[in-house]
This record gives structure tokens, C-alpha cells and sequence, in this order.
């Protein structure tokens, strides 16, 4: 076996948190490849949530369906994944889920409730957890049922626990069952418990205790029938990181010293391992401090942000669509004082309060258009969590050479999915900081000598001065005409400028095929199942995805090389209109004839995207619409 | 740079009113920094939208003109960025105390060393006349067709809740008294709030030069009047910001001016960063070294493992399960 | 006779089988039992606290929900997990 799906289900707050992460860094530390997606409500507790993950002998990216194994740690979580098992697979529930019925279930949303009902109606399957099971055996799937009270009250005989810590021991139970089923020794389990639960030696000892419990009798009772593969090409260290705290890292390697934040979902945990980052020592050296400052609202956050730049720190914000909204005024501000500063947007799904926990892509157009007039501004965008890591140091030095606000488009599904990642490679990691000088008298901050004006800082030996009007050289308020003719040329142009000087790597890359008959095109956490589709369909198929890294000032020439008319191309995003394909036909010309969309705040998952290719390709369809996944 | 022989005032003509009392502001300002003895390039002024900020421009320092309701974000992010500037905010009162009140109050609760000089003359001046939140209810300046029908803001009173620990007031054409304020507020380590009276002849003919100067009376010349909080106790505090509230609420009869509450002993924002990076004074964001000579991340390799060793998972190679 | 029907029994929120005996003050099983045992009678717990918690509609009862939740596992409240804030992401 060299690839395995599963997802453990449960209510938010009951342990799936560290059972994901224990279950990561015990597959990372055999050397394979994961990555652990969360789907969770807007909610503190309570509410359906699971984690969906995917380990692998190599690389892979995204997620996919049917699963092989699933783990209930709620009733609700049976019913709503019953239908996402493998033949084959292994279905493990609590004993004491048997007799509950799924009308009962109050956390489930009515509607969710009445199309599963009607579903289970037209399979013939009665209400209770109990039917589903049978109705799961006859289809091949192996069902296991534990007493996880009765592996608890073992714990209670041996140990005194705490009754108001049994989520560390629940989320316990799950890791065992998966360590268990898949041949995972309990040492390399204990190694990710413990770093999880660093500190608290005593929850560790209990768990190992717990685990090798239920480990002993599911390894006794079925074996290990997922055992995986041993993984190709073994790496000494891998990191194991969210997409938030990859970004964050890479902040950190690029020179980040202040960071504003209001906190929203799903930027805040960004920011939250930046605050534990503030001092930056390793050893007995100390490198710096950075600045994390959590604003009273998201006016504040871009506004002080820029201040921190025009002092020269290495300033950003961190947000999400509803925050942007807020921000478009400053943005602005620092477009036409040509301030460099980023903002890292993580979409999520909208409009208005959308869906906070659920991901998108559909800001593309508000991130390339937002603040009224016209304005030169970088937008790029990364496509999994090792871009994500680097991208953040390249949008500080943007920035700073181009004297442009940088937005650094993510989404949901990078920042809060954890996945294995190589360390990075800090000997080709470059901090370039553009023209910064002293100033002196006379200075003019805004000088037409170049079309990035040399940049001296607030507190430097000179004087400037900065405004939201039209300016002059010295950044005096101008409505004469031909400086503001020369002015704003001299702002806009600098697209051009960028284009020019980015590195094509930068802007798209062509994955598969190199002469390709089928052209996937999509940007940002497309990436992850376009990547794996075509992978899957290359024997079938010659595939190709183009992925698009920048997207403001949009590469043109590379991309018309690529799009050809022969070839078939079809658009991929997150989103209702796709709106790269917009995007290309406009700056372009290039007309993407198919579309494949997904809106549900859920990840585009592998096997959809395959089967969306399949019936683009075969049956000529034009526009495919995903809707796959709870 | 050389301050003595410094010009601190700007060439650009200034297009106020000739009668505006932002031309007694702009000088009290000036003359405050000149004998304070401030490096300009180590001054920033921060400002608003409307009238009162154009101020930036006319005086000879960094002027960062900003947002309306915004200057005083702008102005914490580079305060922070940078703890050893002087940031001064100049800002109107329907900037400041209107759309920017969230803002105004979030400095307050944090401290910050910004001294916020409050232009206050009841009105938007720039776009032609209305209320703004300092104009009580039932007055009807020219530019209004019907009296206001909102209650006024008390910006005193609410420097006072937010936590601001000086709090003053002055009169734009008081020029001495006004430049004597400003140049305590700034040396004062913390958040410094001056109202200051400012007429406006275009728009405000109520609140006039003649309406104030009939009832300015000055605090520093009240027998028993002690602003100073004179040690870290909370009685004292509640004592004295308790008597400077009431003294904020005159105003029909007499109207004070001078330091209505003055609290040195509350620790500024900038010093609580420095109990989280204890460098920061000495080394400030905005200054500190990022890179190595050869272009590199200061974060090296060894550095990065200690600094994610959380993060980082040593592969075990050997496959005996 | 058993702890489930214990009116000292505050089950857990995330599994309602494991709670604590607030009489002892220590771990407690639902099917546990022991000689201590004091049945939960609903009216008084209201007339007196005002409210009670049904751990099978996840909710807090009031005098006029008594009798629609009759028959269900109702407690004084529930204990809620020390561990919560680890769990969870940003959520809004």
C-alpha cells in the first residue's frame, strides 16, 4: 500500500487537534509524506469537525475519496461519513454509538439531517448507527466496535485522571486505532505525544498506557491490514507545520520586526505563533525582536502597519476577506506613498461573513482591483505550504525594492492543513532590500530621477514628507497637471518594472507534460489536486497544469506561450466564476473554454478533479461543478 | 541634524482664513520643538483629514499626512516601529473624536508616548460647515440650516475613561500657554491629550474668539488646583481623575484651561515591549540588522533549529515494525 | 442505583458515559454505583438553581421545559474540558 486516506470525526474540543498532530509527526518521524486537512464550523465546541489525512510513501498533495479508514468519535460523525468508506476499508465506532439514532442528533444541521435521511432512505438503511454498520458489512467494509468508556475506565483503575481532561484521552483512543491499524510502533507514537503534550510528562505516561492498551487488542484482533510501504526517498528532517506557521517561519527568515493584527479566522493563528516568536534568540544569540501588535480593529492593523514601514521595519498584516474590506482605504494610502508593506490575505468563503472556516478563491478580482484609483500593487499567491514558506520572504523583497504594497493571496485550506515539509534551503534564501538611504538635505522622497525613488526612513538623517493627495517630489500636496501626469506614471509603470525583473519561476510554472493536448490552469491550493490529477491520468493522458504564482502584474507573454488554441484548456478554481480565466481573457486575449468550480468551502479533492477532466474531456463538457465532502 | 539655526517652518504659502486659530497652533507648536531643542529629522508629525492637517506640510519636520480618522494608527505604527522618534498627532475634532473615536481610545488603553493635539472647533471646516462631535445640541452655527440636534462628546471626559495620563487643554490664540502645554505633554512618557480651542471664522460663529476669552480661566492660577499624581496609588488616581472630570464639565459660565490630569506613573506601551524583547529601546525594529553581509538571512541554519526545533521531526530510518 | 441516575453526577461534555461525582470530587462512570447514591429529582434542581443541563438535547432547561425533557439525561450542568483552547483553530 503506498498511499492511505483516512479521517477521524468528532465535535470540536474533544481531542481530533492532537490526535492529528500526534498521527503526523509518528508517520513524519517513518520518513512518509502527510498532509492533515481540518474541516470545522464556525463554532467553539460541539459542532461536527474531523480531520481528513492523507499518508504516503511520496509525494502527494491533496486530499481524495473514499477513505480507507474512518474513526468516530461522535454519532454524528458516523452518519455524515458512512457514504465516504472503502470497500475494504475499516469503519471503527464506540460501542456505545449502536442503539443512537440519527433524528436525535442535535448538533446536525436540520438540512444536513434530512438529506442524509433521505439518502439512507433510498439505500434501505434503518436509523441507528447499528443499521449502518450492517448496512456497511454487506458492501465489504470491515467494521470494528470498541468500548472507548471501557478503555477509559482501565486508564482510571491504574492512574488517577482528571475527569476534565478526557479530550487528552479520547483524542488518545483515535491515535491508537489508526498507530494500530496501519503497523505504526507505539515509540514513534510516543515521540509526537510528547512533543504534542510538551510539559506534562504525566498525560504522556498516561497515554502511552492507553494507547499501547487499545493498540495490543486491535493489532491482536485484525493486525495491521494498512500497513504502508516503506517511503521512497528518505530525508534526514522534515518539518511538520500548518500552512499559518509556515508562513509565519518564512516571515521570520525574511526580516519580518512588526507585524498588526485584528484577529479573524483563518489569519489569527498566524499571528498567535508569531506572539510565542517576539524574541528572536537562538542559543546565546540574539537575533532581534519582532513587534507583534494586536490591533483594536483592521483600520488599525494596515494603518500601523504601514507607519512601521515608513519607519523601516519589515512591516505586514495579516487578514481575511471581511478584514481586506476594512483595509481598502489604507491600501490605497500606501499604493500612492509608494509604501512597501504586505498584507497576507487568507480567503475564505464569502461574500460578507461567508463561511469563516471554510476555504476559497473567489477574491481574486477584489485583491487585483481593491481602492479606487489606479495603482501599482504585486498580488502573488502560493500553491502549498513549502511556496507559502518561501513566498513570504520574496513578498518582503518585492516589496521593498518596488516600493509597492504586496498581497500575498492565500486560503483556508493552506493555513490551517498541516503537512510534512522539506527544510528549507536558507543558502539560496535572499534578503534584497532595494535602494534605502540616508537622505540628507534637500531630500525628495518621491524623486522623478528614477522610477524607484531612492527611500529614506522616518528618523533618518533627512526630512519627508508623506500624503494621501497627489504630491509633488518632496511629498507636498500638487494638482498641477504635468506633475501629476509624471507622477502617476511614474507609480503605474513600475508594473512593467516588475515584470521585467521577476524570474519566471516566480510567476508560473508548468507541471507534467511539456508538450501537453490538456492544460489545467488554476493558482494558489489548486495546486494540491491538479498536481495529484495529473499524476493519476499521465498514463491516460497528455496532462499538463500551469500554475500561476503571480498574478498582478499577470505574466501574459509566458502564459499565451503555453495556452495554445489547439490544446485543451480548462480553468480550475474554487470559486463560482473562476476567475483566472477571467482574468486571462481579459489581459490576454486567451479564451479558457472549460471551467471545473467548487463553492462549498470544501478542498477540491483528487479524485473529482479527475473525474471532471474525464467528463470535459469524453463527453465535451463545459463547465463542471464540484460538490463533494462534508 | 543642527536644531538652532532649523526653520521650522515650512516655504509653502498656508491657505487657513487669515482669522483661523490654526495659525496660533502651527506657532505655539514650532516654538515648543525650537526650545525643546528637537532634532527634526527625529520628529514626525502624523495628521488627519481636513483643515487642521495640512499642518503637516507647513511645518518643517517629517510630515505624515494620512487618513481621515486615522492618524493616530498610522502614527502607532511608527512609534512602535521606531520608540525613539517624538510622534506628535495633529487631528480635528470630527477626525479625531468622530470616525477616528475607536482609534483615540485604543491609544489611551495602551499608553503609547504620542501626544495628540486636538484641534477643536466644533465644525467639518473643509466640507463646508457641519456639527461635528464637539458642538452641543441646540447650537446653530451659520453653516447649519437647523440647530444640532446631537449631544456633544466630551473629549476630556473621554481621554480621561480611556486611560490617557496627561490630559490638558489650551486656546489656539493663548500662543504662550498653548506652547508651554505641548512642550510638558511631549516630555511627559505616555499618552498626552491637548484640546485645544481653536475659533473658526469661516463656519463656527458661536464658539468665537470673543465667546472664549470672556470665559477662559487658566487651572494653573485655581488655588488648590494639583493635577499631579504624586505616587502609584490608586486612591490618589481616582481622587484626581474624579476632580478633572468635574472640572471638564464646565463650560457654559467658565471654561478652564491648563493640565486637568497628569499621571507619570503609569509604565508606557513601548516600556511593556521592552519586558518581551528587552533590546527594544537600544535596537528598535525599524533599525535592526536582518540580513548578513553576503545578503543572507540573519536566521541561519543553526539558528533555525533552535528557533523551530518544535516543528522539526528527526527521521528514524530504521523499519522494523 | 446507578451514577447516570446520581443527582452528585456531572458528566462530561465531550462524553457523557465519564463525568466527575461532585460528592467525592473524583472520576465517576455512569454505571458506576456506590451507597452515597442521592436520585436526581429535576423539579427540585430548578426550583433551586434555576436551570438544569439535558445532556441528550445539549442544552440548559428552564421550569417550562421540564416536561418536554422528561425522560432525559439531565444533570446539574456538565463539566467542561480543561483542554479546549489546544483543540481548536480560530473560528470566525
Amino acid at each position: 500500500m503506498d498511499d492511505l486516506l483516512l479521517i477521524i470525526g468528532g465535535p470540536q474540543g474533544s481531542g481530533l487537534e492532537t490526535s492529528a498532530i500526534v498521527l503526523t509527526r509518528a508517520f513524519g518521524e517513518k520518513g512518509y509524506n502527510v498532509v492533515a486537512d481540518r474541516e470545522y464550523h464556525s463554532n467553539i465546541r460541539g459542532r461536527h469537525s474531523y480531520t481528513h489525512m492523507r499518508i504516503s510513501v511520496d509525494e502527494r498533495y491533496s486530499l481524495a475519496f473514499p477513505v480507507d479508514l474512518f474513526v468516530g468519535m461522535s454519532v454524528e460523525s458516523v452518519f455524515t461519513h458512512f457514504m465516504d468508506i472503502s470497500e475494504n476499508g475499516y469503519f471503527v465506532v464506540d460501542t456505545a454509538f449502536l442503539e443512537q439514532r440519527i433524528d436525535r442528533i442535535v448538533s446536525m444541521e436540520p438540512s444536513v439531517k434530512r438529506r442524509l435521511r433521505k439518502q439512507m432512505q433510498e439505500l434501505g438503511v434503518g436509523d441507528r448507527v447499528e443499521d449502518i454498520l450492517r448496512f456497511l458489512e454487506n458492501r465489504g467494509v470491515n467494521t470494528i466496535k470498541l468500548s472507548y468508556v471501557g478503555y477509559l475506565r482501565m486508564l482510571a483503575k491504574k492512574y488517577d485522571i482528571s475527569p476534565r481532561r478526557i479530550s487528552r484521552y479520547m483524542s488518545g483512543i483515535a491515535i491508537a486505532v489508526v498507530a494500530a491499524l496501519t503497523g505504526i510502533d507505539l515509540e514513534s507514537v510516543v515521540d509526537g505525544l510528547r512533543a504534542r503534550l510538551s510539559g506534562r510528562e504525566e498525560l504522556v505516561e498516561h497515554n502511552r498506557y492507553l494507547i499501547e492498551r487499545v493498540m495490543d487488542y486491535i493489532q491482536g484482533s485484525y493486525g495491521s491490514p494498512l500497513k504502508l510501504d516503506p517511503p521512497k526517498k528518505l530525508k534526514n528532517e522534515v518539518l511538520v507545520v500548518t500552512g499559518n506557521e509556515a508562513v509565519a517561519i518564512g516571515k521570520i527568515l525574511g526580516g519580518l520586526r512588526v507585524q498588526t493584527y485584528y484577529p479573524i479566522t483563518p489569519a489569527a493563528d498566524e499571528s498567535l505563533y508569531l506572539e510565542e516568536k517576539m524574541l528572536l534568540k537562538a542559543n546565546s544569540k540574539n537575533l532581534g525582536g519582532i513587534v507583534v501588535f494586536q490591533t483594536e480593529d483592521e483600520i488599525a492593523a494596515i494603518t500601523a502597519a504601514i507607519g512601521a514601514a515608513l519607519a523601516g521595519a519589515r512591516a505586514s498584516t495579516t487578514t481575511s476577506g471581511p478584514g481586506f474590506s476594512l483595509m481598502v482605504e489604507g491600501f490605497g494610502w500606501a499604493g500612492i506613498n509608494e509604501v512597501p508593506i504586505v498584507v497576507t490575505y487568507y480567503q475564505r468563503g464569502g461574500p460578507s461573513t461567508g463561511m469563516p472556516t471554510r476555504g476559497a478563491q473567489s477574491d481574486l478580482f477584489f485583491a487585483l482591483y481593491a481602492g479606487h484609483g489606479e495603482f501599482a500593487r504585486i498580488v502573488l499567491s502560493s500553491g502549498d505550504h513549502m511556496e507559502a514558506l518561501i513566498d513570504a520572504v520574496d513578498a518582503f523583497n518585492f516589496a521593498e525594492r518596488f516600493q509597492v504594497p504586496v498581497i500575498h493571496l492565500l486560503d483556508k485550506f493552506i493555513a490551517n492543513s498541516t503537512a510534512t515539509v522539506p527544510i528549507p534551503d536558507l543558502s539560496k534564501i535572499r534578503i534584497e532590500r532595494g535602494s534605502i538611504v540616508e537622505g540628507g538635505v534637500d531630500y525628495k522622497r518621491f524623486s522623478k530621477d528614477s522610477i524607484v525613488s531612492p527611500r529614506a526612513k522616518l528618523g533618518s538623517n533627512s526630512i519627508m514628507w508623506y500624503t494621501g493627495d497627489e504630491h509633488d517630489e518632496y511629498g507636498h500636496i500638487s494638482e498641477d497637471p504635468v506633475n501629476r501626469i509624471e507622477m502617476y506614471e511614474k507609480r503605474i509603470r513600475k508594473m512593467e518594472l516588475i515584470d521585467r525583473e521577476i524570474p519566471d519561476a516566480k510567476k508560473a510554472v508548468l507541471y507534467g507534460d511539456k508538450n501537453p493536448n490538456i492544460v489545467l490552469i488554476g493558482w494558489g491550493y489548486t495546486k494540491c489536486p491538479a498536481i495529484d490529477a495529473i499524476r493519476k491520468l499521465e498514463d491516460k493522458y497528455s496532462i499538463a497544469y500551469l500554475h500561476i504564482k503571480l498574478l498582478a502584474p499577470l505574466p501574459s507573454s509566458l502564459i499565451r506561450g503555453i495556452l495554445r488554441e489547439d490544446r485543451i484548456l480548462i480553468g480550475v478554481e474554487h470559486s463560482y466564476e473562476v476567475q483566472i480565466a477571467s482574468l486571462i481573457r481579459m489581459k490576454s486575449g486567451i479564451h479558457i473554454p472549460h471551467l471545473v468550480a467548487k463553492y462549498t468551502g470544501r478542498p477540491i479533492y483528487e479524485n473529482e478533479l479527475v473525474d471532471a477532466v474525464e467528463r470535459i474531456v469524453e463527453n465535451k463538457e463545459k463547465r463542471v461543478v464540484l460538490s463533494y465532502g462534508e | 541634524m543642527e536644531s538652532r539655526n532649523h526653520r521650522w517652518k515650512t516655504d509653502l504659502w498656508i491657505d487657513w482664513c487669515p482669522g483661523c486659530g490654526n495659525f496660533g497652533i502651527l506657532t505655539a507648536e514650532v516654538e515648543a520643538f525650537k526650545e525643546l531643542g528637537l532634532d527634526p529629522t527625529k520628529t514626525v508629525i502624523v495628521s488627519g483629514i481636513g483643515c487642521s492637517a495640512k499642518i503637516a506640510h507647513y511645518i518643517n519636520a517629517n510630515g505624515v499626512h494620512t487618513l481621515h480618522g486615522r492618524a493616530i494608527p498610522f502614527a502607532m505604527g511608527i512609534k512602535l516601529a521606531n520608540p525613539n522618534l517624538v510622534v506628535v498627532v495633529n487631528g480635528g475634532d470630527g477626525d479625531l473624536l468622530g470616525i477616528g473615536m475607536g482609534h483615540f481610545v485604543a491609544l489611551g488603553r495602551r499608553n503609547l508616548d504620542i501626544v495628540i493635539i486636538l484641534h477643536n472647533n466644533g465644525v467639518y471646516g473643509l466640507t463646508k460647515g457641519q456639527a461635528s462631535p464637539t458642538l452641543r445640541r441646540g447650537i446653530k452655527t451659520k453653516a447649519l440650516t437647523k440647530p444640532n440636534i446631537q449631544d456633544a462628546v466630551n473629549p476630556i471626559a473621554v481621554a480621561l475613561a480611556s486611560g490617557y495620563t496627561f490630559v490638558a487643554r489650551s486656546y489656539a490664540f493663548d500662543i504662550e500657554h498653548l506652547k508651554e502645554i505641548i512642550k510638558k505633554a511631549i516630555q511627559h512618557r505616555g499618552s498626552a491629550l491637548i484640546d485645544v480651542l481653536q475659533p473658526c471664522v469661516a463656519y463656527n460663529n458661536v464658539y468665537t474668539k470673543e465667546f472664549y476669552e470672556k470665559r477662559i480661566y487658566k487651572l494653573e492660577e485655581t488655588p488648590d488646583w494639583d493635577p499631579i499624581v504624586k505616587e502609584p496609588d490608586p486612591e490618589e488616581v481616582e481622587e484626581k481623575v474624579s476632580k478633572a472630570w468635574i472640572k471638564a464639565m464646565e463650560w457654559e459660565e467658565k471654561i478652564p484651561i491648563g493640565i486637568f490630569y497628569w499621571n507619570p506613573h503609569v509604565d508606557s506601551f513601548e516600556e511593556r515591549i521592552k519586558a518581551e524583547i528587552p533590546e527594544y529601546l537600544a535596537n528598535p525594529p525599524a533599525i535592526q540588522e536582518i540580513s548578513d553581509k553576503e545578503g543572507r538571512s540573519i536566521i541561519d541554519l543553526e539558528a533555525f533549529r533552535v528557533l523551530f526545533s518544535k516543528k522539526i521531526i528527526h527521521i528514524k530510518k530504521n523499519f522494523q515494525n | 442505583m446507578r451514577c447516570r441516575f446520581c443527582r452528585y453526577y456531572l458528566p462530561n461534555d465531550i462524553c457523557a458515559h465519564v463525568g466527575i461525582c461532585s460528592l467525592r470530587e473524583k472520576i465517576a462512570f455512569s454505571e458506576d454505583s456506590c451507597d452515597k447514591y442521592s436520585e436526581i429529582d429535576i423539579a427540585e434542581f430548578i426550583k433551586k438553581f434555576g436551570r438544569a443541563y439535558c445532556v441528550d438535547c445539549k442544552t440548559w432547561i428552564y421550569e417550562a421545559d421540564m416536561e418536554e425533557h422528561r425522560n432525559h439525561r439531565v444533570y446539574l450542568g456538565v463539566i467542561e474540558d480543561e483542554f479546549l483552547f489546544e483543540e481548536l483553530f480560530a473560528a470566525d
